[in-house]
């Protein structure tokens, strides 16, 4: 290009742009008038509140006071699943959730966080069935408490306002009261919070399902979201996956186990009822809400899309083989356990559970490729 | 003022506000964010002291404004080094544009704050000397240096990579 400056500095600032939306309204209703007279007063509170807040974390540490969540004060109505699944709700490594549109890839819109609540890196996804609602995991700091958000989305895809806090996540001296606690295991930095290792929102988006760890201690973490009602399982093992049934139970799965928990009955410590097969995956499957596995496997060269049933009577399916030139290393089942999205050859691809057709999207290069996704 | 005129406001210039901070800022989050804040602080300042001259020129100013702070504050200097600004699923595949594209930002990103800001105001939203300086809070002999040495600056730096 010979172009002079000028010209050059105009097509590249409107090509670069030319691609961002418009952002959501913003709540006009969110402003209160403010009352002049109360000035003196608020001051004078701000300041105590300032000098107890300071106290409170000098002595206990300043990330443990730190939430202003109330269980239960988000309204959860249940949802209707979707017809088929059009959106998905997309990280790249600590920046806030996109929703990307599956069939274009087009994003159309960026997820905001609650107020205050900023740390996501190595956050955890799920979306419910009506592909519209979505949730994921946020902190106010790095040594701060896990919380879940959650944000809806208009069928445009847009988020509607900023996502609000749902849940959180236990406690480790909660989750080490519930679990076999491994005495063996020390740490000179013991953490105040559990860690969430994943989420698992039921269809309706009515429950949740945290797997959470602590330093000596692993477990579920449950969440009713319309009455608050939280309860933890403890486990001895690490859980490595979780769905709901049908049935309104949900499953769970470690590395060799398998079982399945009543979240209306009162909590233990989980008990395995099956030993899963194929132990070579190491716990990176996703459980289906038939208790089957989805898992892709690859070497340097090949990747292979199974079903896995863990069943004699039935044999594991192949679904997909492929040779590639990538790490194909991320995979993501549909809410409604139906589909699959899949890294192809670097492509993210769709797979039907059922029939094993498969769509190939437009969330190629190598940004999805370091991407997670949840839909 | 009265939701409908905000909303109509907002409507007519969020958009064009959002991409000149990601052009400021190179993080499209980031400028949808501070996009909405700007309107909320017109909506806030109208309430209290009533309308501004002009509220397009203040939204502008206090979104450059913006910019500024939260380039400070979250040190996202390191990430608008990065050329990145292409649109996932843009139907802009040609090469040669991306190539020229990354060559002009990568030149911009050997500028300084203010010379970035005065050229994304002058070529991206074609506003004069006079509405430049307003919106920096300069003097209008300032924008015309910074806006010659800035075009010097880029060309050397576009032919240096030519």
């Amino acid at each position: 290009m010979t172009t002079d400056p000028e010209t050059r500095l105009r097509r590249a600032f409107e090509a670069a742009t030319a691609g961002v939306q418009a952002p959501p309204e913003p709540d006009w209703d969110r402003l209160r008038p403010r009352r002049v007279s109360a000035v003196p007063a608020a001051v004078a509170a701000v300041a105590a509140t300032l000098v107890l807040a300071l106290t409170v974390g000098l002595v206990r540490g300043a990330d443990v006071a730190e939430d202003a969540f109330t269980p239960g004060a988000a309204t959860a109505t249940p949802v209707r699943p979707a017809a088929s699944p059009v959106f998905a709700m997309r990280q790249r490594g600590g920046s806030r959730p996109q929703i990307v549109d599956l069939a274009t890839g087009a994003v159309r819109g960026t997820v905001r966080p609650p107020s205050g609540y900023d740390e996501m890196a190595m956050s955890s996804l799920a979306a419910a069935a009506d592909n519209r609602t979505f949730f994921f995991t946020v902190r106010k700091s790095p040594a701060g408490r896990w919380m879940v958000a959650r944000v809806h989305t208009g069928d445009s895809g847009r988020p509607e306002g900023r996502a609000v806090l749902v849940a959180q996540a236990p406690s480790a001296r909660d989750l080490e009261a519930v679990a076999p606690v491994d005495e063996t295991l020390t740490t000179s930095e013991p953490s105040h919070w559990a860690s969430v290792d994943g989420l698992s929102v039921s269809p309706d988006a009515t429950r949740l399902a945290m797997r959470v760890g602590g330093k000596r201690a692993w477990g579920i973490s449950f969440w009713d979201l319309r009455t608050g009602r939280t309860a933890t399982w403890g486990s001895s093992v690490s859980v490595s996956s979780l769905a709901w049934a049908r049935d309104g139970s949900l499953l769970w799965a470690s590395a060799r186990w398998a079982g399945r928990l009543d979240p209306k009955e009162p909590p233990s410590v989980l008990r395995a009822t099956r030993t899963l097969s194929q132990r070579d995956d190491a716990g990176r499957f996703e459980l289906l809400p038939d208790g089957d596995r989805v898992v892709v496997r690859t070497t340097p060269t090949s990747g292979r899309l199974l079903k896995l049933t863990d069943r004699p009577d039935l044999p594991n399916i192949i679904l997909d083989t492929w040779v590639t030139t990538v790490l194909d290393r991320d995979w993501a089942v549909s809410a409604d356990g139906t589909h699959v999205l899949y890294q192809r050859n670097g492509v993210r691809t769709l797979a039907n559970l059922t029939t094993g057709q498969r769509t190939p999207t437009r969330l190629d290069g190598s940004a999805n490729q370091t991407s997670h996704f949840a839909w | 003022m009265s939701r409908e005129a905000l909303s109509a406001l907002f409507h007519e210039h969020a958009r064009t506000l959002v991409r000149t901070a990601v052009l400021l800022t190179n993080d499209e989050e980031l400028s949808e964010e501070l996009v909405q804040d700007a309107f909320l602080g017109l909506h806030r300042r109208w309430r209290r002291k009533g309308p501004p001259e002009s509220p397009e020129a203040y939204l502008r100013t206090s979104v450059v404004n913006a910019c500024r702070s939260a380039l400070r504050r979250r040190k996202v200097a390191e990430r608008a080094a990065v050329p990145r600004l292409v649109p996932d699923g843009s139907a802009e595949a040609a090469v040669l544009l991306r190539e020229e594209r990354a060559e002009v930002f990568a030149a911009l990103d050997g500028l300084s704050r203010r010379q970035r800001e005065v050229l994304v105001l002058r070529f991206f939203l074609d506003l004069d000397d006079q509405a430049i300086a307003a919106t920096l809070g300069v003097s209008r002999g300032t924008v015309s240096s910074t806006v010659s040495r800035a075009l010097r600056a880029l060309e050397d730096l576009l032919g240096g990579r030519g």
